[in-house]
């Protein structure tokens, strides 16, 4: 019995590859955010409230190991807040199947990916500025700092996007996502924390770098896996 | 184009939705999928899109002596239902262009214009009329010209117009390949050649 992939059994050119359809995604995704700005409001006032809140509580001269495992709680929390939506705000609106139905979920996996990427940048940007004012934090190594900011963020973002897409069909959504991010989320922020105490502590030797390439290089795992497996997620 | 059930049958837990059903369609079947409420209808349809795996069975699309895989397929079918919204937050033309994007292929005004569109463009969804909605799910169903359409309950919510744009729709349809309605409105049942009866 013959099969046939969509290039060579349309009678007409096929759809478009990955990258041209998930540039689509996300231009459609920046579009609805920017005319909603539902994503953006959720996780900017989840994350300026629990800085302040850590501030008040904790405030400056905490150690370097709380101030850096507060900021990727801050981060984190703030990011599940936001994050899980890009296709749990599909689920809901009913707009999921139509996508389904005209690209691929490779595709669609890495267009709100990039979405989600963005998204986290802009809420760093927002959140490690005011995070290291609050709590007076001394940042010894920038670059380090950086560095830790976009392999954890990076990380981050890929587990919680994947996640977010496995639970966006079930009903308690919420506290299944906790549960199924933690074995992927738990390694990466132990790293992220590491490195980022390092780059507040400064030192040759501290083992930061070594941490951020280990963030680099377990996103990129879970990034390449969850670009594999997505067509089977997103179909079933 | 022809369409193929071999042995479809689906049940959630227990409740046994259908089963066995044997059936092929090419161009020109327009097939009239009836039955009561809750017979089945709507997840045929879905299972038929793609969007349902069957629990039993199998729907194969075969072009000449080829069956299609999930991507090729997936080209091949265009759907329309009333659980499939486009974005509210676009406008008419954003939602055509995005999806024909996707699909690859362009806009097609002839399309806009059978389907009643042209002077909506511009507006968001969120403010078009529920009968305008089901417009812009008709076209885009079949934006990519697919070789086998689905539509359900496509009478929905649409004047007398909305009725004639069905119409239209469905005979373009018949050149490209099977269509399967899904529907209890006499006039939705009306276009159909062939019938699939479901919980008789």
């Amino acid at each position: 019995m013959a099969t046939a992939s969509s290039s060579l059994a349309a009678d007409r050119p096929g759809p478009p590859g990955v990258l041209t359809q998930a540039w689509a995604v996300l231009v459609k995704d920046l579009r609805v955010e920017f005319r909603t700005r539902l994503a953006l409001a959720a996780v900017v006032l989840f994350a300026l409230t629990t800085l302040v809140a850590v501030g008040f509580a904790v405030g400056p001269g905490s150690s370097a190991s709380v101030q850096a495992a507060l900021l990727w709680i801050v981060l984190y929390f703030a990011a599940l807040t936001g994050l899980t939506r890009a296709f749990v705000g599909e689920e809901e609106a009913r707009t999921a199947d139509g996508l389904r139905l005209a690209a691929g979920g490779s595709a669609v996996f890495v267009g709100k990916l990039a979405f989600n990427l963005l998204l986290l940048a802009v809420l760093a940007l927002l959140l490690v500025p005011g995070f290291v004012l609050l709590m007076g934090t001394r940042v010894a190594d920038v670059g380090l700092l950086v560095g830790a900011l976009v392999a954890g963020g990076a990380a981050l973002g890929s587990a919680l996007t994947f996640t977010g897409a496995l639970v966006a069909q079930a009903h308690s959504r919420g506290t299944l996502g906790a549960v199924v991010s933690f074995p992927l989320v738990a390694p990466l922020l132990k790293l992220a924390m590491d490195a980022t105490q390092a780059a507040f502590l400064g030192g040759a030797g501290s083992g930061g770098w070594a941490a951020v390439t280990s963030a680099a290089a377990l996103g990129g795992i879970v990034t390449v896996l969850a670009v594999l497996l997505f067509d089977t997620v997103w179909s079933a | 184009m022809s369409l193929r059930y071999r042995a479809v049958g689906h049940q959630f837990g227990p409740r046994r939705l259908f089963a066995g059903l044997e059936a092929e369609f090419g161009a020109g079947d327009v097939i009239a999928v009836l039955g009561a409420n809750g017979a089945g209808k709507s997840t045929l349809l879905r299972i038929t899109a793609g969007l349902v795996r069957p629990t039993h069975g199998a729907v194969q699309l075969w072009r000449g002596p080829t069956l299609l895989d999930d991507a090729a397929r997936r080209a091949a079918i265009g759907y329309a239902g009333p659980d499939t919204w486009p974005y509210r937050a676009l406008t008419v033309a954003e939602n055509l262009e995005f999806f024909a994007h996707l699909r690859g292929v362009p806009v097609d005004p002839e399309l806009v214009a059978l389907v009643g569109l042209e002077d909506r463009l511009g507006q968001l969804v969120s403010e078009l009329s529920t009968g305008y909605v089901q417009r812009l799910r008709l076209a885009l169903a079949t934006l990519h010209r697919p070789s086998v359409l689905l539509l359900d309950e496509p009478g929905a919510n649409l004047d007398a117009t909305g009725h004639a744009v069905v119409a239209a729709v469905i005979a373009a349809q018949r050149e490209r390949g099977p269509c399967l309605l899904a529907a209890n409105d006499p006039r939705d049942i009306a276009h159909g050649n062939r019938i699939i009866e479901l919980g008789g």
